[in-house]
């Protein structure tokens, strides 16, 4: 069952999910173009003191980047199944319903996950390019967060998208809004080195909750 | 004879709007059930709540025996069912359709399933999306025939088919149907189609209202009669006897499951003159239409 849902997922996705991945490469190599850039235009030092002690993030442009990622790829893999009510047809098989949706979601988690740790390696390589490891790793550790946001925006996309009930879609957007917020506080260095467990702890909730509008669905009664 | 479907007291809204009031029903292994009634009469609705897409509001139906908003996933491997729209993934080509469904059926015939497609001569990597109304739903018939269900449910199989495929697909299915252990609950517009295929029938009304019969009794047993209007056809209407009535031009029918002199004796009660009263023979869509209505 898990193979053909995951086949099922990946023809859904495959184009979206190669866009944001050319999304996300561009970012990263936009990153490294800038970094090239400003070293050829200011002294060492000069990059040193803003990185180190004036606190500046100069790859602060892949903030939003998974969450923009978790977004397309939520919306690729869930809008075409609500159009038309084609979500019976997922459902119509001869699985579990809930064990269906849990797959339909671990593969898109799957797929956010894949571009998260393509992100992880480009962001220390191109960091490690031009600071020493201390710097690079410093990096990683301050985007964890942003990348974890992007696994809780791509959960609250399918949350939103399976829910039959427009105004609850909203309700589930705004949840889903308040716990992205929670991974954006702070613009400095590792701020959420000591903390970041607490919202990611809290954000696995989101999986089992993608059962809620499965079982709404279905005990509809117009 | 072991029931295949069975709706006991089935109720639900739409708001205030009554769908189906205590509806009872059920249908036999092996017999090949029409479901007949007008536009929003709720015959996709019962599908959806025979299907457990939808909860009623009171009522009980059984499906393979099981509670229908409960189906295990062994009796859903067992039923094919064709959603109205002819329903499909249309971001999968026909080879890539036919590859993700064969992992859910155990008995999957594939060749029934290229047997249909191949008359499309249509390339396999060709895109669900990029077929045409008849095309797609030759697709998704191949997908339910290649399950070899035990219960086929048919939701408006003939919406936007052209008489070629309607007819390509009635062949099938009588092929399918033909050794008797099969069973299918079907609705169509095309209520002519029916006519060789069914040997049950249930009309829906509006508010409802319901009839099931055997198409055989049906057919006998409801009838039209012709006669020559004058002014006095005008007090026509409809009561225990006359079920409907049509006056068009200068010719007056009324529809009655009563025999000709019956309803010959109680038009001539009502005060009515019945030059030249005769029965009309009907076929299943003249005698659908006598039953609900032309609107």
């Amino acid at each position: 069952m898990l193979s053909s849902i995951l086949y099922k997922e990946w023809l859904k996705v495959r184009l979206f999910w190669g866009v944001a991945l050319m999304l996300n490469i561009g970012v990263f190599v936009y990153l490294f173009v800038d970094l090239r850039h400003l070293f050829t235009i200011e002294h060492a030092e000069m990059i040193w003191y803003q990185a180190f002690k004036i606190g500046t993030l100069h790859y602060a442009y892949m903030k939003y980047l998974l969450v923009i990622t978790g977004v397309i790829i939520g919306a690729a893999q869930f809008t075409p199944e609500m159009i038309g009510h084609r979500f019976r047809l997922s459902l119509h098989l001869p699985v579990r319903p809930n064990s269906m949706v849990l797959c339909c979601v671990l593969a898109g988690l799957l797929g956010v996950a894949v571009i998260g740790m393509l992100d992880v390696f480009m962001l220390y390589a191109i960091i490690a390019r031009f600071f020493p490891h201390e710097g690079a790793k410093s990096a990683l550790l301050t985007a964890l967060p942003w990348l974890f946001s992007g696994l809780v925006a791509y959960l609250g996309t399918a949350l939103t998208a399976m829910e039959p009930r427009l105004s609850r879609k909203f309700v589930y957007l705004a949840i889903a809004g308040g716990f992205l917020w929670l991974f954006y506080q702070g613009n400095d260095y590792e701020t959420y080195n000591r903390a970041l467990w607490k919202p990611a702890l809290i954000s696995l909730l989101f999986i089992p909750s993608v059962i809620l509008p499965v079982y709404r669905y279905r005990n509809r009664t117009s | 004879m072991e029931n295949i479907i069975e709706v006991k007291n089935l109720t639900h809204y739409y708001g205030k709007r009554v769908i189906h009031e205590n509806l009872s029903f059920s249908v036999p292994r092996g017999s090949i059930f029409g479901l007949l009634g007008k536009n929003g009469v709720g015959k996709t609705t019962l599908i959806k709540i025979l299907m457990g897409f939808l909860r009623p509001v009171s009522g009980r139906c059984r499906v393979l025996g099981e509670d229908s908003h409960n189906l295990s996933s062994v009796a859903r491997s067992k039923i094919g069912l064709l959603f109205e729209g002819h329903l499909a993934y249309e971001f999968m080509s026909i080879a890539q359709i036919e590859k993700f469904y064969s992992a859910y059926y155990p008995s999957w015939n594939r060749d029934l399933y290229y047997g249909l497609v191949d008359r499309l001569d249509l390339p396999y990597d060709h895109k669900i999306k990029n077929m045409s109304c008849g095309q797609r739903s030759q697709v998704v018939l191949g997908l339910i025939f290649a399950q070899e269900p035990d219960l086929m449910i048919l939701d408006d199989y003939s919406m936007g088919l052209d008489a070629g495929y309607r007819r390509l697909f009635l062949e099938y299915l009588s092929e399918y149907v033909k050794d008797g252990t099969k069973t299918v609950f079907v609705t169509s517009h095309i209520v002519q189609d029916l006519e060789n295929l069914v040997n049950e029938v249930m009309f829906l009304d509006r508010g409802g209202e319901v009839l099931q019969t055997s198409l055989d009794e049906f057919m006998t047993g409801f009838r039209q009669f012709r006669f020559k209007r004058n002014g006095s056809a005008n007090t026509l209407h409809r009561d225990d006897v006359i079920r409907n009535l049509d006056i068009t031009g200068d010719n007056a029918s009324v529809f009655s499951f009563r025999p000709m002199a019956e309803v010959g004796a109680h038009l001539a009660e009502m005060g009515i003159e019945t030059a030249g009263l005769e029965q009309v023979p009907m076929t299943l869509e003249d005698a659908f239409i006598g039953l609900t209505g032309k609107y």
